[in-house]
């Protein structure tokens, strides 16, 4: 099941896509398959903090979205650096979503 | 910790008989010695901490007898039940690590209320001994949950060993996409002599080195795990070695990255790492 989300033809990069995307790979990594009906994310539900995600699983996560737009590297160690050079220790799903809309808008021919 | 008549006293104090809600069983505690010695001369105590029964309730009647007040204040401003009882359950694995530590150690059977785990500098956690204040600072610790599992390694501080760090993760659990998004290709190449049946399992066990490190370092992954490198793998043996980068240091220079091997396992349904900064 997974495999064939991954498999599917590249998201169309809307920022409604992006959002399903990434949705649908945060249950994919809290172990909820697709075709179930998953709870619902909050655009400012925080990764580790409300949804449980380990670092492992952050990890899990990253690949997962590298894979799902055709293996392109994404700088997602950026994510967790604010404006001021800090370390985030966690961050919500809309900065994630907002990440994916940046760097495939800018990838855009 | 082979000497089972040794560990005696230490098993009649285990299990939460007497704490109020006696009837509903909360937490299993075992120790576990596998994650204990490295070929670096680490040695460690060690104890997992299962989830037998979740229960909310009991959890709030047992924190105040497990939990000294800093630790429970800690614990109540934690968002939400899952986290609390994650919390608690790593509380009484490192208590109890320690406690094993203080047995071998200094022949004494330390009660449960007597240690104090403390988020330290660093999220590392701070131990305080009430009953043996001469080992102030002298016990380092390392927690890690998996699952409904949580595990603790304690060691002694030395020249040898200033911290210790310790990972686990379920060999069961689905981790596609870890290879992609924890790993840079030169790392998961270090792989291609292991059988393919065992690659899934070596990859954990690369994550969780990583992990193991960066706790020993007290800087963790610094929200990139390729801040710290695959460098080697030794897969008779069970050494990964690191190149961790530590944040805050000049990146210009070489003193910026430092080489640690962590001592990785599987045992239990879990692969391990367990690291030593030295």
């Amino acid at each position: 099941m997974l495999m064939s989300w991954i498999q599917q033809k590249p998201s169309s990069g809307t920022p409604e896509a992006t959002w399903r995307d990434v949705t649908t790979a945060i249950n994919q990594v809290l172990g909820k398959p697709p075709g179930t009906t998953p709870s619902p994310i909050q655009p400012d539900a925080l990764l580790g903090a409300d949804l449980g995600l380990s670092s492992l699983a952050v990890a899990r996560l990253a690949g997962l979205l590298q894979k799902r737009f055709n293996g392109k590297p994404l700088p997602f160690h950026t994510l967790f650096v604010d404006a001021s050079g800090s370390m985030l220790h966690d961050i919500s799903v809309s900065a994630l979503v907002a990440f994916l809309n940046r760097h495939l808008q800018r990838d855009k021919p | 910790m082979k000497d089972d008549s040794a560990l005696e006293p230490f098993r009649l104090s285990l299990g939460f008989g007497s704490l109020p809600g006696h009837t509903v069983k909360g937490i299993v505690r075992n120790p576990w010695s596998l994650p204990t010695f490295a070929d670096d001369g680490l040695h460690g105590w060690c104890c997992q901490c299962v989830d037998e029964f979740r229960h909310n309730a009991w959890d709030r009647i047992a924190a105040p007898y497990i939990l000294l007040e800093p630790e429970w204040k800690v614990w109540c401003h934690l968002p939400n039940a899952a986290a609390r009882r994650r919390w608690m359950r790593g509380r009484v694995a490192a208590k109890d690590a320690v406690r094993l530590l203080l047995l071998d150690r200094y022949g004494f059977v330390a009660p449960l209320e007597s240690i104090g785990i403390l988020p330290g500098e660093g999220g590392q956690p701070r131990v305080t001994c009430t009953a043996l204040p001469q080992t102030k600072n002298q016990i380092s610790v390392s927690i890690s949950h998996c699952g409904n599992s949580s595990v603790a390694l304690a060691a002694e501080r030395s020249e040898f060993c200033r911290n210790v760090g310790i990972d686990v993760a379920s060999l069961t659990d689905n981790h596609d996409g870890l290879a992609e998004g924890g790993f840079v290709s030169a790392e998961t190449a270090l792989l291609d002599a292991c059988p393919d049946g065992e690659r899934p399992g070596w990859l954990l066990r690369l994550w969780c080195a990583k992990e193991a490190v960066g706790k020993a370092l007290g800087v963790g992954l610094a929200g990139n795990p390729l801040n710290h490198i695959v460098r080697q793998v030794d897969l008779t043996q069970g050494n990964v070695e690191i190149e961790a980068h530590v944040p805050g240091a000049p990146t210009t220079s070489s003193s910026s990255n430092t080489c640690v091997t962590a001592h990785v396992g599987h045992d239990r349904g879990m692969a391990f790492a367990v690291a030593k900064q030295g």
